[in-house]
């Protein structure tokens, strides 16, 4: 014990005093040190929807005219064709409506871009243009949803394959495109 | 009787000096450890901590220098997917102002030195309101344990959170002592008490069931024990700490619900956490989720996407993906769940140190094996102190129960982790430095039983406390109490491994 019990107080006092000193003259010269620059890879920035991209556009003037996110595209290999031949499939989740209204919104949407409605084999809805041919829509709802489901069902969509339409460094990254290479593994 | 023992405690020979070489103890293999971790890359969401520490150095810049505050910066850094609260971040703050492009090793080493100024303010409220034994126990675990010395250089929140977590719990005891004798505690204490637990929350958010059970424990407790002025005075200074609590918690959900567009109290990471832990993967995306990622980025960045979509809230739609994710979910499916998060959790305790050394460099060399089987051996003997401390009744003294009876409160809150989260050896920071405490009450009732303390109802008569319960009726109460948290661990124990098998 010191001789003096106050002098712990004191001694106390002031070093609290002198620390509050010292923090408010740090954060008062703060910004002559620089600014800090965060890294941000926990919050990437979210990439365009696939679809705006200039990537790999759909057949021109054909507008998916519902809420919706693109979960997987690529170019598939035709059954029993040895030459290569490759159509492209492009599978995208519709939001906020129903299988019914998706398919009516699908085939106004078609049908503005100057498709012709051709009857097809089960549920699938078959359009076609000259330039394109032969497209098809088959829309799924998904079971056991909610009726407030914000996600509501995928479109499967076997379109003609189209070239990468631009040199855009993001047409490479598979996020934004949605093109996976078969090779990366599921997220883990 | 009590009190007697207490001092016979603090009489120890060289109390003192056994806590200054602890202390040393400590110090000396917290640097020894310091080359291994110092410059290892961060780690998951260490990532995460150290960009909101950035982003609020800015704040604090723009707010001195008078100029815009740069809010995309906040949104993106510290808000971030609102997963985690910015306590971290925070006590990271001071070091981005004077060193705003500090290097993996100097945070490392910043983080070093809090964690142990945060030990040793631990050990003194622990040694203030236990005595020394209990103090020099802290001082071993975790002071000692290796693989917690690691991670000391870590930026993640849940050891500093289980450091605090002893804080309160004596800080309860304290109060305690006095409802005991019939008398409440100041609106001071209350507000004191809340700024703690508003502090643990934002450092490990998973502790808000902890820390709001205890304030309703204490509330209840107060009620039941106090008469007349004192328990209004009690109850207006928990009325107090829940009034801080809630006022230090609310800008941070104003500023994550209105960056998120939805409704966020503290993180927004249970239905994710909930899909991943017992939902099925390919099903958490209404279908698979993008390849290539983690089981955590990906949903995010779909729920993202979803928003943007629907203009809708990706809060809510996380919430929408983790039920159907879960919709196969059944109790034997989630028992089995919790039996592997448990194993996880508890079983692998130096799992983490591939992650904070290199094993390229460190694998096999004697630091590595060093701290690993020297955590293993001292948490499987922690371990044992958490069973029987969830499993004791005992009616020796008041101090005894009422320790066991927090104990129990805290780490049965704490042991929920593996009910709802996909755990890892790297939660068990929270939880571990109770352990302390209940290997300290483990010493005290082999003690007391040495000595054959027996119930002191000899407590001087207080003014205030006349009507209330009595001593002998509270003693009595307590004991029940333990006996039915000890019954609930069995009861939950028992279903879970009954539905697992």
């Amino acid at each position: 014990m010191p001789r003096n019990p106050d002098a712990y107080a004191v001694v106390r006092r002031v070093s609290v005093g002198l620390v509050l000193l010292l923090a408010v003259a740090l954060v008062l010269l703060s910004p002559r040190f620089g600014r800090a620059e965060p890294e941000g890879s926990y919050r990437p920035v979210l990439d365009p929807p696939a679809l705006e991209l200039p990537c790999y556009p759909l057949p021109e003037g054909l507008v998916l005219d519902f809420a919706h996110q693109v979960r997987t595209d690529g170019d598939v290999e035709v059954d029993g064709q040895t030459d290569g031949e490759t159509r492209r499939e492009l599978v995208v989740q519709y939001d906020l409506v129903d299988a019914d209204e998706v398919r009516e919104r699908l085939t106004a949407s078609f049908v503005e871009a100057g498709f012709t409605p051709e009857t097809g084999t089960g549920d699938a809805l078959v359009f076609t243009r000259p330039d394109t041919g032969p497209v098809s829509a088959e829309v799924e709802q998904l079971s056991g949803i909610p009726d407030d489901s914000t996600v509501r069902g995928t479109v499967l969509l076997d379109l003609p394959s189209v070239p990468v339409a631009s040199d855009d460094p993001i047409c490479d990254d598979p996020y934004a495109t949605k093109r996976f290479p078969e090779s990366w593994e599921p997220a883990t | 009787m009590i009190d007697e023992l207490e001092r016979s405690y603090r009489r120890l020979p060289r109390g003192g000096t056994i806590l200054a070489v602890l202390v040393g103890a400590h110090v000396l293999l917290k640097l020894a450890l310091l080359p291994k971790v110092g410059h290892t890359p961060f780690v998951g969401d260490e990532a995460y901590y150290v960009d909101g520490g950035k982003a609020l150095s800015n704040l604090v810049r723009d707010l001195v220098g008078l100029g815009p505050v740069d809010t995309a910066e906040l949104e993106r850094h510290v808000v971030g997917s609102g997963w985690f609260m910015p306590g971290m971040s925070a006590l990271l703050t001071p070091l981005f102002l004077v060193d705003p492009d500090a290097s993996t090793f100097v945070i490392r080493c910043y983080l070093g030195v809090v964690s142990t100024i945060v030990l040793l303010l631990t050990v003194r409220t622990v040694r203030r309101t236990f005595g020394d034994r209990y103090a020099a126990l802290l001082l071993v675990f975790p002071g000692l344990v290796p693989m917690y010395l690691l991670f000391m250089y870590g930026a993640w929140g849940d050891l500093l959170a289980g450091l605090l977590v002893v804080v309160m719990i004596c800080r309860m005891v304290s109060i305690f002592r006095r409802v005991r004798q019939g008398v409440g505690f100041s609106l001071r204490e209350g507000a004191s008490l809340g700024l703690l637990g508003i502090v643990i929350v934002y450092l490990r958010s998973s502790t808000a069931l902890l820390v709001g059970g205890m304030f309703l424990v204490l509330l209840v407790a107060l009620v039941l024990l106090l008469r007349r002025r004192e328990r209004l005075r009690g109850v207006g200074a928990m009325v107090l700490a829940g009034v801080v609590f809630v006022g230090l918690l609310l800008p941070w959900s104003v500023a994550a619900s209105q960056s998120l567009g939805g409704r966020v109290v503290t993180t927004t990471s249970v239905p994710t956490v909930l899909a991943n832990t017992f939902g099925e993967y390919d099903r958490i995306c209404f279908g698979p989720c993008d390849p290539g990622s983690t089981i955590w980025f990906s949903p995010l960045r779909y729920a993202r996407e979803v928003a943007r979509a629907t203009d809708g809230d990706q809060v809510a739609i996380q919430s929408e993906m983790s039920a159907y994710a879960r919709e196969d979910v059944t109790p034997e499916s989630y028992s089995r769940d919790v039996l592997a998060n448990f194993y996880a959790y508890a079983l692998e305790p130096a799992g983490y140190n591939d992650q904070l050394m290199d094993p390229e460099t460190d694998g096999d060399t004697f630091t590595y094996w060093f701290v690993t089987l020297v955590t293993t051996l001292m948490w499987y003997l922690s371990l044992v102190v958490l069973v029987w401390v969830l499993l004791l009744a005992t009616r020796r003294s008041f101090e005894s129960q009422i320790l066991s009876v927090v104990l129990k409160l805290g780490l049965g809150a704490l042991l929920t982790q593996p009910f709802i989260h996909l755990a890892s050896a790297r939660y068990w920071p929270t939880a571990a430095p109770l352990l302390a405490l209940a290997l300290g009450l483990w010493l005290q009732v082999r003690a007391e039983r040495r000595v054959a303390v027996g119930v002191g109802h000899d407590l001087p008569a207080v003014a205030q406390a006349v009507g209330a319960p009595s001593p002998a009726a509270v003693h009595r109460g307590f004991y029940w109490v333990q006996l039915g948290l000890a019954a609930a661990s069995v009861a939950v124990v028992l279903l879970v491994l009954v539905l697992a098998i």
